[in-house]
């Protein structure tokens, strides 16, 4: 008893900070929560982020279809959306094209891509600059579950990391803790593109032989099995062939903008590895 | 020993304002971000219960606080619980010879730990993927969020402490008990 009064202090740091960091080194690289707690947390932080957001998006909406110039807004939204679906168009057509001269059937192609989706809404963002996550609206009682994908019309945004009823946690491609398998859509060269800071991406792994260059369209591989093959992650921005090293230095501009993230599809698909 | 009176509303207050600060710090907070630099509300609550609650309670809370501000940001759960905990514990190894009533120290104390923390996340991030190169202005990043942090602590101390006013309304035989 006299040993745990004079050492009360050190015993309960010892105690609470070991318990955190057995929690953290449990948790790091599953990337999936398993604890119920959280789930009931973020089910009750969800709507209160619903309504501020709503209420933020009610504002901006007065700010720029009332005060700002009424009819350009709108033209100008309506634009981008079309603007950003034909991108996409044009990069499954320039894929179909590809895979047809590989003698691949166009209908295989087609059903690659032809998954369930659930669209869910942006509620939250990370609040933390190093980290980027977001909170969508849709849960496990849609069908949202861990690992699964999820897009926009501008191409892929990344994926569920872990889901509560109502709510789902989703890890941005530009998080440094998220990897995608990927190919340059133009040389088929492979590589794994990882967040990088600033919110751009990085090609890693592409080795010194392969053709990369700037311009280029990168998309899914299809590989890893989280993703489909053919989504468009984004466009080759710089290559730099490194003095020492076996790979190429290649950097990605997203083909979303991720500071705008309102609106997301949820792939109603397992990973294909788990299955 | 007298215990402190206040510790059952304190502790309240710093459960019921983080979770209402981590929430708008997902959105409103977001909304007002200087580029990358953002408000940190709840490494005030973690500095504020280091030096004012009790060990076993305040560690309770804090806990709290950081699985909280797991779950809504960064892909890797117990980060922030340890980087909490971490602070907490400078806290309460600085109370014992300091005291943060004053404003200035509440600054100094905010703004010192909060580049702490970012150092033990960038430290964190590096251990769990260990192709992640830290961008090279970020000496200079951490040293501005610690600025803004600083900047702004006095005013969630403030709400703190309001808020800790009123609910001790709650507890009037044990709050009033404090001369």
């Amino acid at each position: 008893m006299n040993f745990f009064r004079k050492y009360r202090f050190p015993i309960i740091v010892g105690l609470f900070v070991l318990g955190a960091l057995a929690y953290f080194s449990f948790s790091a690289g599953k990337g999936v929560e398993r604890i119920p707690a959280g789930r009931y947390l973020l089910e009750a932080a969800g709507p209160v982020q619903r309504g501020i957001s709503g209420v933020g998006q009610w504002f901006n909406s007065i700010w720029r279809h009332y005060f700002a110039l009424v009819q350009a807004a709108e033209e100008n939204d309506r634009l981008r959306r079309e603007l950003a679906a034909l991108k996409q168009r044009t990069v499954d057509h320039d894929e179909l094209e590809l895979a047809n001269r590989r003698l691949k059937k166009l209908l295989e192609f087609k059903r690659n891509l032809d998954y369930p989706m659930v669209a869910a809404e942006v509620v939250g963002t990370d609040p933390s600059s190093q980290f980027k996550t977001v909170i969508i609206n849709k849960g496990s009682s849609d069908g949202v579950l861990p690992l699964m994908p999820v897009v926009c019309a501008r191409g892929a945004v990344g994926r569920i990391i872990w889901a509560s009823p109502h709510y789902a946690k989703l890890l941005l491609l530009i998080d440094p803790n998220s990897g995608v398998d990927v190919i340059v859509q133009r040389s088929r060269a492979r590589g794994v593109v990882e967040g990088a800071p600033g919110g751009e991406l990085r090609l890693k792994y592409v080795i010194h032989t392969e053709d990369v260059q700037p311009g280029d369209k990168v998309v899914t591989s299809g590989a890893a099995g989280v993703y489909p093959k053919g989504v468009l992650v984004g466009t080759v921005s710089k290559v730099r062939q490194e003095e020492d090293g076996a790979f190429q230095r290649v950097e990605i501009s997203p083909a979303v903008d991720f500071g705008r993230l309102e609106e997301v599809l949820v792939m109603l698909r397992r990973r294909q590895l788990d299955q | 020993m007298r215990r402190d009176a206040s510790r059952g509303p304190r502790a309240l207050a710093t459960l019921v304002l983080g979770f209402l600060l981590a929430v708008l710090g997902s959105t409103a907070f977001s909304w007002w971000a200087l580029g990358p630099l953002r408000l940190e509300p709840l490494i005030v609550l973690v500095v504020s219960a280091g030096y004012r609650l009790p060990l076993v309670l305040g560690f309770v809370v804090v806990m709290f606080l950081g699985y909280l501000a797991d779950l809504l940001s960064g892909g890797v759960m117990g980060l922030n619980l340890v980087i909490f905990s971490v602070i907490y514990v400078i806290c309460q190894l600085a109370r014992r010879k300091l005291d943060i009533a004053s404003w200035p120290f509440q600054m100094l104390s905010v703004g010192v730990l909060s580049v702490l923390a970012h150092l033990l996340t960038a430290g964190g991030v590096t251990l769990t993927v260990p192709s992640y190169v830290p961008p090279a202005n970020l000496p200079l990043l951490f040293l501005a969020q610690g600025l803004i942090s600083a900047l702004t602590a006095p005013l969630f101390f403030g709400l703190n402490e309001a808020l800790v006013g009123l609910l001790a309304r709650c507890w009037p035989s044990e709050y009033k008990a404090v001369p």
